[in-house]
């Protein structure tokens, strides 16, 4: 018999309660999966949209509440091409919509000849040739089963589907990418745009982005400027969905490990005899410590496992069958899912030390005693 | 006869000594040990007899470390024994317990059970399961080695706990009332192999016994009452006690 032998068949004496609470880890580990999965996932999205287009600073309005609350004058995204350094720049207009089918989608507003359209891989059709035409993300097109020639309505006014295209990001899957000036008619916002994607010259370095940034934000005050790697670390409503996935996460933790205890100080309490009996033959106050922990990591492990599992699954089906799917880009890394079972691994340690430390603490005289 | 046993340490054959040691419970009302002294020399066989509520359960918890005295010292070999884990680690290493109830782990197998007090000497798994078979096979239990407690008889069980008992070969075997459950065939069959492994394997006994007829026999007789040690005799193997 090996030492793991003794928790491993203490936690098969009571199946049932071992099932519930390792059920119980798991949920909370799959909680954890799919909330900080969800929020990395939006984080990804939003940031891969903009390296889709080649963006390295993103220019918006100082003082506002998010990137996509602000409005800045189109007319400074000539100005700012203009800057040394500078290869291009270009205003966008962002908007979210609802199509007649009740799907909350994107809308994005170029200006016509912005270097933006080059960054769409067409898969079907063509670029817009006028203000009545727009291109869909693959996604989109395949939710709303559009294809090249058809009508789509955006806000109330149809526009001809001219092209389909195909990008990584999950944003960009989902979005209507129109010309820019219906788009401003269509939300009332006339010679303004969201915000000013700024390209800088291939090759450049991230040394480089944040002198320029530096430069620019000095240059003009009344703007915000950031490097494209921390506009979703800047980012207020993505800040406030991490922390809400986070604080629920940890919650879930905590009370799961309140299962776990519960489970442990039963278990321990039931076994007291059995504790005095392996101290009477010589079982140090170490190695029970080590078998108690050691089980109530074993359950964690095994529940842990299962909320891994549940938690990518569950994480992909919410993705692929939901509206998420427009603005989600799921994406778990091993060192993620290794960090998800590591949590589990400790609330499992953390769950026990308390037991543990009871099951030594009684005489084996009083515990051999014990019914 | 048994040969001569081995010094425990020089200048004494002494392995345990009880001086003035007491145990009370609740803030002294309960006296379940008042001011025993008692000597237990390296392999003898030492009855402790007594009525129920004598003291004698608790007199072996002290002897065994199972239980710490409230006043009074213990010495193994010469050692004042001041601590529960200290006697953990000579419990481990220096003395096998039998109990009336047999104490067994109900979720682990006969032979499981006898591994138990190997778990820290630092034998490899596969040396565990053999000496746990070796002593399985020496007390008639090889045949239930993969059986639960739960599937064993009285006398089975106790064969078993025996075995667990020895498997670390002890100096001292301290065993309370282990017929205490047990049918006479069983009773008798017990005793008898508790000798055949005294003479064996050169060890102390001390043995908590009800039974008149087990406690005439060794070489060393403790008589308690009312926690207190009423009468001690010394007698010889081959002339046994009488009262």
């Amino acid at each position: 018999m090996y030492f793991v032998s003794v928790p491993i068949k203490n936690l098969a004496r009571r199946p049932t309660r071992t099932m519930l609470t390792g059920l119980g880890v798991a949920v909370a580990v799959a909680s954890l999966i799919m909330l900080v999965g969800l929020a990395r996932g939006l984080e990804d999205a939003w940031s891969q949209s903009l390296m889709d287009r080649g963006v390295h600073i993103l220019v918006s309005q100082k003082g506002a509440v998010e990137v996509l609350a602000g409005v800045v004058d189109e007319a400074m995204a000539p100005r700012l091409a203009l800057t040394p350094g500078v290869a291009k720049a270009a205003g966008e207009l962002v908007a979210l919509t609802a199509l007649s089918n009740g799907a909350t989608i994107l809308a994005s507003g170029w200006e016509p000849g912005s270097y933006l359209w080059d960054s769409l891989n067409l898969v079907e059709g063509r670029l817009p040739a006028d203000d009545r035409e727009v291109v869909l993300g693959e996604s989109l097109a395949a939710s709303t089963g559009s294809k090249p020639g058809d009508t789509l309505e955006v806000m109330g006014q149809n526009f001809k589907v001219a092209g389909i295209s195909r990008n990584q990001s999950a944003l960009s899957q989902g979005t209507v990418f129109t010309p820019l000036r219906p788009l401003q008619q269509l939300v009332g916002k006339k010679g303004m745009v969201t915000f000013i994607n700024l390209q800088l010259p291939a090759g450049t370095d991230q040394e480089r982005v944040a002198a320029l940034t530096e430069q620019l934000s000095a240059a003009y005050p009344s703007l915000k400027l950031l490097p494209t790697n921390e506009v979703t670390r800047q980012n207020r409503i993505l800040g406030i969905f991490r922390s809400m996935a986070w604080g629920t996460s940890l919650l879930a933790i905590i009370i799961s490990t309140v299962f776990v205890l519960n489970t442990m100080v039963m278990s321990v309490s039931e076994r007291t005899k059995e504790i005095g009996i392996l101290t009477a033959v010589g079982w140090s106050p170490t190695r029970i410590i080590a078998m108690v922990l050691l089980e109530g990591i074993l359950l964690c492990l095994g529940g842990g496992l299962v909320g891994v599992a549940l938690g990518v699954a569950g994480l992909d089906v919410l993705t692929s069958y939901s509206e998420l799917k427009t603005f989600i880009q799921p994406r778990l890394t091993g060192g993620f899912l290794l960090m998800a079972a590591v949590s589990a691994v400790l609330l499992g340690a953390l769950g026990s030390l308390y037991p543990a430390s009871r099951a030594v603490r009684l005489r084996a005289a009083q515990a051999l005693k014990r019914e | 006869m048994k040969a001569a046993p081995q010094q425990a340490f020089p200048g004494s054959s002494a392995l345990l000594e009880l001086t003035a040691v007491s145990r009370h419970f609740s803030d002294g009302l309960v006296r379940a040990v008042d001011g025993v002294d008692l000597e237990i020399e390296s392999g003898s066989w030492v009855t402790i007899t007594g009525p129920s509520g004598s003291g004698k359960s608790t007199l072996l918890s002290l002897i065994s470390g199972l239980d710490l005295p409230t006043s009074g010292e213990v010495r193994f070999r010469g050692r004042s024994m001041n601590s529960l884990r200290e006697w953990t680690r000579v419990r481990q290493a220096c003395i096998g317990l039998v109990f009336q109830a047999f104490h067994l782990v109900p979720t682990l197998t006969a032979a499981e059970n006898v591994e138990l007090p190997m778990f820290g000497n630092g034998f490899k798994q596969a040396l565990r399961r053999q000496l746990a078979h070796q002593l399985l096979d020496r007390v008639g239990m090889s045949h239930v080695a993969q059986r639960s407690p739960g599937e064993l008889s009285g006398g089975e069980l106790q064969r078993v706990a025996i075995a667990r008992a020895l498997v670390n070969s002890p100096h001292l075997i301290l065993a309370d009332e282990p017929t205490g459950n047990l049918d006479s065939r069983n009773s008798e069959q017990i005793i008898g192999l508790l000798k055949e492994l005294y003479f064996e394997q050169d060890c102390t006994v001390v043995m908590v016994t009800h039974d008149p007829v087990i406690s005439r026999w060794g070489d060393h007789r403790v008589c308690m009452r009312d926690g207190k040690m009423s009468a001690q005799i010394h007698c010889s193997l081959d002339d046994p006690c009488t009262l």
